[in-house]
């Protein structure tokens, strides 16, 4: 799933035929499997919408449709909260958990070191080298501890 | 011929407006110059030549201004301003007697059943791009990145509406001439655009409001004696303030 700054907003285009983008490599393309695409990130009924028209919430739901459809099962989702308000991101992530609890492997990069953090079963934090990783409260005890020895590696 | 290059024009330029590549399509339409009388001094079709000029250029444009990262602009216009300069130096190198400005700004008295043809060609042409990679043009226009990341050839497929680009240029040389086809590139294209809820639903709009266009600045040539090409230039500048964001 790719960073919203390297998406063309003004461009014009529906959610169902961004979500069809993900299929541009399948052979054996289906409709149903865009609309269930789109049923599994709760945006099924914003299927005719243009796409600079939803919220920016529902703009990421309808990019992670486009990367479901895909039919991997490993997904890397780049920053896919930055620029949220803090509802959009909950809700959007609270996504990303059913998703991951439904078998996928959803691999998540972030600088986002609040709440956020409990939405992933394991966490690597890293700047230059690893530093930490984990479940969410280990890591976050583990920085602290690097914090408190003077290195703010993590603002 | 005027309704054909009213709907051709805006079609490809709702797709390069979308694209963001509308300055390379004003290098193109700048390139074909030198093309068009190369080839008229050997006796070959100009169209021909005009094509592979325009390509030349825009191929020279892109390779110099991949490697000057925030200069991309002033690399193009230099291209566009090299490349015709080359074609107008040519004219008297080549002790050639064409008419510079009905290549530049058209000639309606000119047109005849060869300009028909290129016009319908390049209008094929822009069809058969249409018809067989329109979702990768999409993917192209809205993610470059993720679309080269998902395997399309992005070089292969802005070279390939270069060249259609560059057809549209030549077939429209005679009736609005090369230089003031970029007008009916963009006016028309501006208003098809307007709450468009796709790029297919974009040029079918924009070949509509094209049509208005071509055929509203072609009657009142006819009925001012005026030429075309500088009247529908005039025209799309005159239509701006009436369109929206």
């Amino acid at each position: 799933m790719p960073q919203r700054s390297s998406l063309n907003w003004n461009f014009p285009i529906t959610v169902e035929e961004l979500v069809a983008l993900g299929q541009v490599n399948i052979v054996n393309k289906s409709c149903c499997d865009i609309q269930a695409s789109l049923q599994r990130v709760g945006i099924a009924d914003l299927a005719n919408k243009r796409l600079d028209a939803l919220s920016g919430g529902q703009q990421q739901r309808a990019l992670l449709a486009k990367t479901l459809v895909q039919k991997a099962s490993v997904f890397l989702l780049d920053e896919p909260c930055a620029s949220l308000d803090p509802p959009s991101s909950a809700q959007f992530l609270r996504i990303v958990r059913q998703l991951a609890e439904s078998g996928l492997t959803i691999v998540v990069s972030s600088h986002d070191w609040g709440k956020a953090l409990n939405a992933y079963d394991k966490v690597i934090t890293l700047d230059q080298t690893v530093l930490a990783f984990g479940t969410p409260d280990e890591v976050r005890s583990k920085l602290e501890t690097i914090n408190s020895m003077g290195n703010h590696c993590c603002g | 011929m005027a309704i054909l290059i009213g709907i051709i024009c805006p079609a490809t330029g709702a797709v390069l407006i979308t694209h963001r590549r509308l300055l390379q399509a004003n290098l193109i339409s700048h390139s074909v110059v030198p093309g068009i009388v190369l080839a008229l001094a050997i006796g070959v079709d100009p169209s021909i030549g005009g094509v592979l000029s325009g390509l030349i250029g825009a191929i020279v444009a892109e390779q110099l201004a991949s490697k000057r990262n925030g200069e991309q602009d002033a690399i193009i216009n230099t291209v566009l301003a090299g490349t015709l300069g080359f074609g107008v130096l040519l004219l008297p190198l080549l002790e050639m007697r064409v008419d510079l400005e009905s290549i530049l700004f058209g000639d309606l008295l000119a047109v005849g059943s060869a300009d028909l043809i290129r016009t319908l060609i390049s209008g094929t042409s822009l069809l058969i791009l249409l018809k067989t990679s329109y979702q990768k043009l999409v993917y192209l226009g809205l993610d470059p990145e993720g679309a080269a990341a998902s395997g399309l050839n992005i070089s292969s497929l802005r070279l390939l509406l270069g060249f259609v680009t560059a057809m549209v240029v030549v077939s429209s040389m005679a009736a609005v001439g090369v230089i003031l086809v970029i007008g009916l590139l963009s006016a028309p294209a501006l208003f098809g655009l307007y709450q468009a809820p796709s790029l297919h639903s974009a040029i079918v709009r924009s070949a509509g409001f094209g049509i208005i266009f071509s055929f509203t600045g072609f009657l009142l040539s006819i009925i001012f004696n005026l030429s075309p090409g500088p009247l529908i230039g005039f025209l799309c500048l005159c239509s701006l303030p009436f369109t929206r964001e």
